[in-house]
């Protein structure tokens, strides 16, 4: 911390800061206790869209470009160490940071490529679902995996060829144990290391993608509302916000690009923006950059199949649920798309909505709407339930309404609910 | 610098020859020595850039004093617009 790095790390915003703390200590080997910021909620990367990705991942350089200055090094460069505090990338390892020696190599540089390069680039140039192979493979993409998804094309782009492909070939090539003993003389200098993150940096950068031609990407340009009534309804969901005491941090579940979700940030509450389109995502994300963001931070979901708990004994990465309850939960013009385009009962989704949330702004969306008897054109309507009887029904085991009030211009009614107290 | 890529591009297809063969993987016994070694290849190569790179500024630098053109303060490295428009004010 004396050599400086720690202050610059924290000016340049990319080092979550950290105060000492005087407690007794536990361990006789403990040498500091620190205490770091708070982050209130926790990300991981198969949650991220692709510029958030790529934010961590040029953070990550820029801080082991800073350490070479101050004479340090990052031991290890995992996409799990960023984190995201006001829609800004951060690290949170402090303890990333050792002494850079002179010859050493990167020992991190074949992480950096597992967790953000291969997975960038997959994005890029192959699908960019593909960050969702972080749910399966604990340390990032494997390089081999990442060598055989990626169009034979990038093969001839400098950098995918080096650290890619060629990168993964290496660790074919040389897997067997007991070669190190005859690789020590080998040394990296410091001017190579530098190249090499430069390098790095330039491939990070050059990797694009652009949020169109998705299924909900465009959505805002196509929806039921006309402007008017959007403007009403962002007041009615304002209003039943105010409704609710205390209220701090809320969920803003299939929140598109997130319009309402600023609303709720407007009234000073710290929001995560939730959708199942990495398009709708990445368009909220860069227009969480633009505005320099504070309460709003969007994050990819699939509620039908949300993150689970990861890592070793499933306790590594927390699941969606695990990071809950939260006081608010926004669920606007999405239950229709639960329980008749995805079979969830009622009840279910009732359920799940009151083990995460304290208070609950429902939008109920009947089958007379357009959006709904669209989706019944092409199923059977075996939803005998669906409707604002049956809504209620289902949401009054777990719920109490508050109270409701139709959705000017539409058929709709929005709904403000508190949690009953758990039975028995 | 699109020469030179070209070549670099040469000189690295020919090196890779040796380390592209295909193989039987067994990379939980040992991922790292290849990541170390195309890690030495690589920096090695990208370190001699960083040396002509800031040889070659410095060379221009002082020409342009010589010749009077006022020098420009030395740009930061590629890395520093790192978060794009986007860093902390």
């Amino acid at each position: 911390m004396q050599g400086g790095l720690y202050k610059s790390l924290v000016k340049e915003g990319l080092l979550v800061e950290h105060e000492e703390v005087d407690q007794p200590v536990h361990s006789g080997d403990a040498y500091k206790i620190i205490r770091p910021e708070q982050i209130r909620f926790i990300s991981y990367p198969y949650e991220w869209c692709f510029s958030q990705l790529r934010d961590a991942a040029l953070c990550t350089l820029k801080a082991q470009r800073m350490a070479l200055e101050h004479d340090m090094t990052l031991k290890d460069a995992t996409a799990y160490n960023v984190q995201f505090l006001e829609s800004r990338p951060v690290l949170i390892d402090t303890l990333s940071f050792e002494r850079y020696e002179e010859g050493k190599p990167w020992i991190a540089y074949r992480q950096f490529c597992q967790h953000f390069l291969a997975p960038l680039a997959l994005m890029a140039h192959t699908d960019v679902r593909l960050n969702q192979l972080f749910r399966i493979y604990i340390d990032g993409v494997p390089l081999d995996l990442a060598s055989s998804l990626l169009p034979a094309r990038t093969k001839a782009r400098f950098s995918m060829l080096t650290h890619i492909h060629l990168h993964s070939g290496s660790q074919r090539k040389h897997s067997q144990a007991g070669e190190k003993g005859s690789m020590s003389p080998l040394k990296v200098s410091k001017n190579g290391l530098i190249g090499l993150i430069d390098s790095l940096t330039n491939a990070i950068k050059k990797l694009s993608w652009q949020p169109k031609g998705t299924e909900w990407g465009d959505y805002y340009d196509f929806h039921n509302y006309s402007d008017q009534a959007l403007v009403r309804k962002q007041e009615l969901v304002a209003s039943f916000i105010k409704k609710v005491d205390g209220a701090q941090a809320c969920w803003d579940l299939g929140s598109n690009t997130g319009v309402f979700s600023r609303v709720a940030a407007g009234l000073g509450m710290e929001t995560m923006s939730f959708d199942v389109d990495p398009a709708a995502v990445e368009k909220n994300y860069r227009e969480c950059r633009r505005a320099k963001e504070t309460h709003v931070f969007p994050l990819l979901l699939d509620l039908t199949n949300p993150s689970p708990s990861l890592g070793w004994a499933g306790s590594e990465r927390d699941s969606l649920e695990g990071r809950g309850p939260v006081d608010v939960v926004l669920s606007l013009a999405l239950i229709h798309h639960l329980a008749i385009g995805n079979n969830v009962p009622l009840e279910r989704v009732a359920e799940f909505y009151a083990r995460i949330s304290d208070h609950l702004i429902i939008e109920f969306v009947p089958k007379e709407d357009s959006q709904v008897s669209l989706m019944l054109t092409t199923r059977d309507d075996i939803f005998d339930d669906y409707n604002k009887n049956g809504f209620e029904d289902a949401f009054s085991g777990h719920f109490e309404i508050v109270t409701q009030e139709p959705v000017g211009d539409s058929v709709r009614t929005l709904y403000l609910m508190r949690r009953k107290p758990a039975a028995g | 610098m699109r020469v030179r890529s070209f070549r670099r591009d040469l000189v690295i297809i020919s090196i890779a020859a040796f380390f592209v063969l295909p193989q039987t993987a067994f990379a939980y016994i040992d991922p790292g020595t290849g990541s170390y070694i195309i890690q030495v290849i690589l920096a090695g190569l990208l370190g001699v850039i960083v040396v002509l790179r800031s040889f070659w500024a410095g060379v221009f630098a002082k020409i342009k004093r010589l010749v009077g053109i006022k020098p420009k303060e030395a740009p930061e490295e590629a890395v520093s617009s790192g978060l794009d428009d986007t860093d902390k004010d």
